[in-house]
């Protein structure tokens, strides 16, 4: 168990140190993107709760059609461009809203599908992050510093069209460098191949599951006794309903 | 389902249930009456646990939107069978929504 500080108790320690994880892989290169644009989605995806444009869109019945500029403090700053602003701020604030025509705008813009899995990934990564601690009532961690560095432009060669918006690594489709992301020859559910054409994501958001949750081929068939969480499955189950009614989720 | 008789039937349901939408939402105030509810009713640990798996779900949730990944084959007949019972949006073929 950690201390953590101003909160009235203690986090498992396999929280903490998966959140620590995150935090320092925000300032890393990652597949497409430098440290600098990695730790600027930090900032931006929490401007994105607040974005006067964002909130208007996500009342209208027709999205696009409302026109206006996002409130942006890494467009200001020059740290990302629009394209990847829109996409941050969608991701934050309207993800059940998501199509297959507004991703293939983003990528007609220029974006490339590993640049999108990436900042999609690095989206979810931060708000496992900051939602924990606000549900807990710990302050948010600070921006990361970013890392100097290229990024690594790395693509998984069997990464294919399985009928999402962007490619996924098929289950039968891992090699030596991807072997670690789920196990092919049990139940691999698609939301655990979603961030596999960049890989490094797959594998955080794989620790973030075994610390918070269950691990992913667990999750369709756990039972109470497969567990050692303190809540009941039931319990967990009314957790995740509500958070996936919250944000109007599809899957 | 969340306000009817399955909260009701989850120990500590009520708590839980304000907890979540006070936690993903933007009262403060609201958030801070309804942690203080969970932790006296379930306990430290338990409150821990239980916001670690709302937090896994924001995850889980957008990855799965943003991705637009298709539900796996033996989860379509079952999900669209049960939507077309309530009257929800089937999704054929379990893809996600095109446009």
């Amino acid at each position: 168990m950690t201390a953590v500080g101003q909160s009235q108790g203690e986090v498992r320690a396999a929280i903490t140190t998966a959140h620590d994880r995150v935090w320092a892989s925000i300032a890393s290169p990652g597949a497409t993107l430098p440290g600098t644009k990695r730790c600027a989605i930090v900032s931006e995806a929490r401007a994105a709760s607040i974005c006067s444009l964002c909130s208007r869109r996500k009342q209208a019945i027709a999205p696009a059609q409302v026109d206006g500029l996002h409130a942006s403090p890494s467009l200001r700053a020059g740290l990302l461009t629009e394209a990847e602003v829109e996409i941050v701020h969608k991701i934050v604030t309207d993800p059940g809203r998501v199509t297959r025509t507004w991703v293939d705008q983003q990528l007609a813009i220029g974006i490339s599908d590993s640049a999108y899995v990436e900042i999609a990934s690095l989206v979810c990564l931060i708000r496992v992050v900051d939602t924990f601690r606000k549900g807990v009532g710990l302050p948010e961690l600070a921006e990361p510093d970013p890392l100097p560095g290229d990024p690594s432009g790395y693509r998984p060669p069997s990464a294919a069209d399985e009928g999402a918006f962007v490619p996924m690594i098929p289950i039968n489709g891992l090699d030596e460098d991807t072997s670690d992301l789920f196990n092919p020859r049990a139940f691999v559910p698609n939301v655990q191949r979603a961030f596999s054409l960049v890989p490094d994501s797959t594998r955080l958001a794989n620790q973030l599951m075994q610390s918070h949750y269950l691990d992913y081929q667990s999750v369709t068939q756990y039972t109470d006794d497969d567990h050692d969480r303190s809540i009941s499955k039931a319990q967990m189950e009314l957790v995740a309903t509500q958070v996936s009614l919250y944000n109007d989720c599809f899957y | 389902m969340v306000h009817g008789q399955l909260v009701s039937d989850v120990p500590a349901g009520e708590v839980i249930t304000t907890f979540v939408q006070s936690a993903l939402g933007a009262d403060e105030v609201a958030l801070q009456v309804a942690r203080r509810r969970v932790v006296d009713r379930l306990g430290w640990e338990r409150f821990v646990d239980l916001t670690a798996v709302m937090a896994m779900f924001e995850l889980n949730t957008r990855a799965a939107d943003a991705i637009g990944i298709p539900l796996e084959a033996p989860s379509v007949e079952g999900r669209n069978g049960l939507a077309r019972r309530f009257g929800f949006d089937a999704r054929a073929g379990g893809f996600a929504p095109q446009e």
